[in-house]
Parts: C-alpha cells; structure tokens; sequence
C-alpha cells in the first residue's frame, strides 16, 4: 500500500512539474542563440509553410518559369550570384548550405556565413546617429536590404525591406524592390534554431506567405571557417553557390 | 589629409556609450583616427624601413605602373579577394570585432572581408594557404597577440605597393589604450627575410565609433562584374 501511495505521489510531483514547465515555458537568453549552425535541411527553393509553390502573381510565376528553364539548359545569367559571386542577400543567404556564425551584440546581431566571407547586420532597437552615414542612408537598397530588429521575448523579429530590384529570393524565385521580410529567430532547442520568414512582394507574389526554416546547432563547424573564395571557384569552373 | 580625415571620421553627434570595462574585451566598431602616409618609409621608431633589393624592385615596379604607365597593378582587394591584414586595416573605414572565449572575428565593411583567428592557440595553423593567411591569437596580459603566416598570395603593405612575400609572418599586438579617449592600438610587425633585412614594426591607432556599427553593404562582386560589363560596351561602341 505504502509502495502505491509513494508511486502516485511521485507521479503527481512529475506531473505538477510539466505542468508548470508547460505554462511557464523556460526562457532562453538572447546569447543562447549564439554559435554556429548550419541549414538542418538542404534546400534551394524557399518553400512555402503548405509545400508546394509560392502564390505567384501572373508576372511572378512567368519569371519563375523562365528562369528554371534557363537553368536546366545551363543558362546562369539571371542569377548574379551564380553568374559573378554578387551577394545573394536576404533571405537567400539564409539558405545557404553552408554554416554560419551567429553574434547577439546589444544593439547589432551579426551573422557571418561560411560562404564568400560574407556577413549579414542586423539593427536592434534604436540605432546610434551615424555622421559618416547621415540617416536614411539604406534608401538606396541593396541586396542584404536594411534589416531592424526588436526581441519579443527570446524571439528577435526582425523586418527587412529596401532591397534592390531584380534579385532572387532562392534558387528561381523573382524579386523586386518592394519586398519585405518579418523573420522571426528564436531557439526551439538549444540545438535548433528556426527562422519563420514572412515574405511580402506585391509584384510577385499575390499574398504574404510564410515559410520556416531551422538550423542545427553545427558540431563538425566552428570559427575560424575555411576561407571561401567564391571568385576563385567561378574560375577553377565550381559552382558559385554549392 | 586632415580633411580627408574628418570627411571619413567625422566626430560622434552623440556621446557614445563606452568600451567594455574589461581592458580584455576589444568587442565592438572601431575606425582608424589618424593620417596615415600614401608610402610607408620609417617604422614606428623612425628607422628607415629595411628593405631588400628584390622588395624595392616590386615597389617600384608597382609604383611605375601607376605613376608612369598609367596603368596600375590592381592589387588583391579591389579585385574582391581578401587582401591581407596591413592593407584590410591601413583603410579609413570601419570594422566590427566580435570576441568570444576561443575565436576573434574580424568584419571589415570594406570588400566584405571576415577574418578568425582562433585564441589560445600557441601558433598558426599548418592548413591551406589563404588570402588572410592562417593564423593563431593568443593573450599576453592585456595584449592580444595574433600571428599569421601562410599566405597564398604576395600582399601589399599599404596602397604605394610596399611588399610582403606570401612567407611573410605578420604579428599583431592589439591593445586597449586611452590616450585620446577609447582607442585600440595595433603594432604590425613584418618578419619577412625575402623582402626585408629585418623585421620591422608600424603602429596604427582606431577610435571607438559604436556609431559606425552598422556598414552598408559592400557588393564587391557585384560591382565589379557591372564594371566590366560597362567597359565591354564601351570597346564594343568603340569598334
């Protein structure tokens, strides 16, 4: 009896502990994110939450086309990465096969990725008056765009927009100017980062769509990486974007 | 030069929230805040620079192909390749440092260039030749000390053309100091017996602008690739 009594009363603290877990999730701190990860999953297109395609406009699905079957005929010249190793941006380079490092800094996360020496900034909060800069100086776009930031909870939203036009957002997919993105970052594991991206391109695409990806915490990767010259594989004849 | 100076440096609009207390931490944005010249000729104790026959023919080879020719030498950066430590750093634009307990990253906004070293490692690497070299860091007391050696490509010391042999161990001792408000200091020391009698030692100094922390970005490739384009049109009108 008193063996059945101590068996539930043990039964009862474990089940009181999950249930406060449950409703007072553990946070994570914002530098648990830091390390280094890599893509869980390989994948050159970004692919929608549902599977299947994005929900293309007419001119959208047209350019998407056109250019996978450029690539199948080995006709690189609409993606300026794979054609001159330019920067892939957002959120292509999130895509990347190869890892990254990621640094929460107070006002700035910085990721520095494996490929091309490459490195991506992202604002958080209000930044500092820049002098050499002058405000508003990411009008222009580019193709990492401006990336700001806020922490909800131990998630960083982060809103990426003023990108330039002409781009891709992966392997095919079309982008103009007016795309926007809201990731949202935020360990599920303490090894497993994901990105839940929202991607937003009038021209492109006829509605918000969204899309997750997630990384593993990488244990066969760490700093320093292997320096990458992506100009010097164009030349030996290697893929820009392996 | 000064004007140039404060057109790339102007000063903070703001007063800036300061370095780490801990004189051990170098994490943060940093720009060089002094005059550097075109071409180095005295180290940092005002010694000529011991040059070699075979380091003073490339420098004046480069140097005749810009001031003569007309037509320069281009050397690795501009190129989009990693361009070495001396010349990544001997620029007026800022980078990022990003400190961990094992590793220190470099992020120049400048060519996009990145470079590691790893810390409490005795000495570089015996791994592959690359563009910044291998290289290991260590600390002596509040010093940071980083070596790097097995290049895969000559460097050039500063724009004129000062050379470095690819067997060059470049050594850096990077250091908190405060003379003129917060500033890192880096000693560059140039031990390279093909191009020098003797190693010889420059010093840099960079402000702390954590208002400079966030750079546009620097589509290298990018902009070269539309270069050429543009320059392939120009011939073909031209024909």
């Amino acid at each position: 009896m008193g063996r059945v009594r101590a068996g539930k009363a043990a039964a009862c603290a474990v089940l009181s502990v999950v249930t406060l877990l449950l409703a007072h999730p553990v946070q994570a701190a914002p530098n648990d994110m830091e390390g280094v990860w890599r893509l869980s999953r390989p994948q050159s297109l970004l692919v929608p939450g549902g599977g299947g395609l994005p929900p293309f406009t007419k001119e959208g699905r047209a350019r998407f086309e056109a250019n996978r079957k450029a690539a199948a005929r080995g006709d690189f010249r609409f993606d300026a990465v794979r054609s001159s190793c330019a920067s892939p941006g957002q959120p292509r380079l999130m895509l990347s096969s190869r890892p990254f490092a990621l640094f929460v800094r107070p006002r700035v996360v910085t990721l520095v990725y494996a490929w091309n020496h490459t490195f991506r900034q992202i604002t958080v909060g209000e930044p500092l008056p820049n002098p050499a800069s002058g405000p508003h100086w990411w009008v222009f776009g580019s193709a990492q765009g401006h990336a700001t930031a806020r922490w909800d909870g131990d998630t960083l939203v982060v809103k990426t927009d003023s990108f330039t036009d002409g781009r891709l957002l992966d392997a095919f997919t079309p982008t103009s100017d007016k795309l926007t993105l809201t990731e949202r970052l935020r360990l599920r594991s303490p090894k497993v980062l994901e990105d839940r991206i929202t991607v937003s391109d009038p021209g492109i695409f006829t509605r918000r769509w969204d899309a997750v990806l997630t990384y593993a915490r990488a244990t066969d990767a760490k700093l320093p990486f292997a320096e990458d010259v992506c100009l010097d594989r164009l030349k030996a004849g290697q893929p820009a974007w392996p | 030069m000064e004007a140039h100076l404060r057109a790339a440096v102007p000063p903070p609009e703001i007063v800036l929230p300061p370095p780490p207390a801990d004189p051990k931490r170098i994490d943060g944005t940093w720009i060089m805040d002094q005059v550097t010249p075109l071409h180095m000729t005295h180290d940092a104790s005002g010694h000529d620079i011991p040059m070699t026959d075979a380091a003073n023919a490339i420098l004046q080879a480069r140097q005749r192909a810009v001031y003569v020719d007309h037509d320069p030498i281009v050397a690795t950066g501009p190129q989009c390749l990693p361009p070495g430590q001396p010349w990544q750093f001997g620029l007026l634009t800022p980078f990022q440092i990003l400190q961990t307990p094992d590793s220190v990253t470099f992020v120049f906004s400048e060519y996009h260039t990145v470079w590691s070293a790893p810390l409490g490692v005795a000495s570089p690497a015996a791994g592959p030749r690359q563009y910044m070299g291998q290289s290991a860091g260590r600390w002596e007391g509040d010093t940071l000390v980083i070596e790097t050696s097995t290049y895969k490509l000559p460097l050039w010391l500063e724009p004129d053309g000062m050379p470095a042999s690819k067997d060059a161990r470049v050594t850096m001792h990077l250091r908190r100091i405060s003379d003129h408000g917060p500033e890192l200091e880096i000693a560059t020391t140039i031990d390279d017996p093909e191009m020098f009698h003797a190693p010889w030692t420059y010093v840099h100094t960079y402000a702390w602008r954590p208002d400079m922390e966030v750079f546009e970005e620097y589509d290298c490739e990018a902009q070269a690739a539309s270069a050429a384009q543009g320059q392939a049109l120009k011939t073909k009108e031209q024909h």
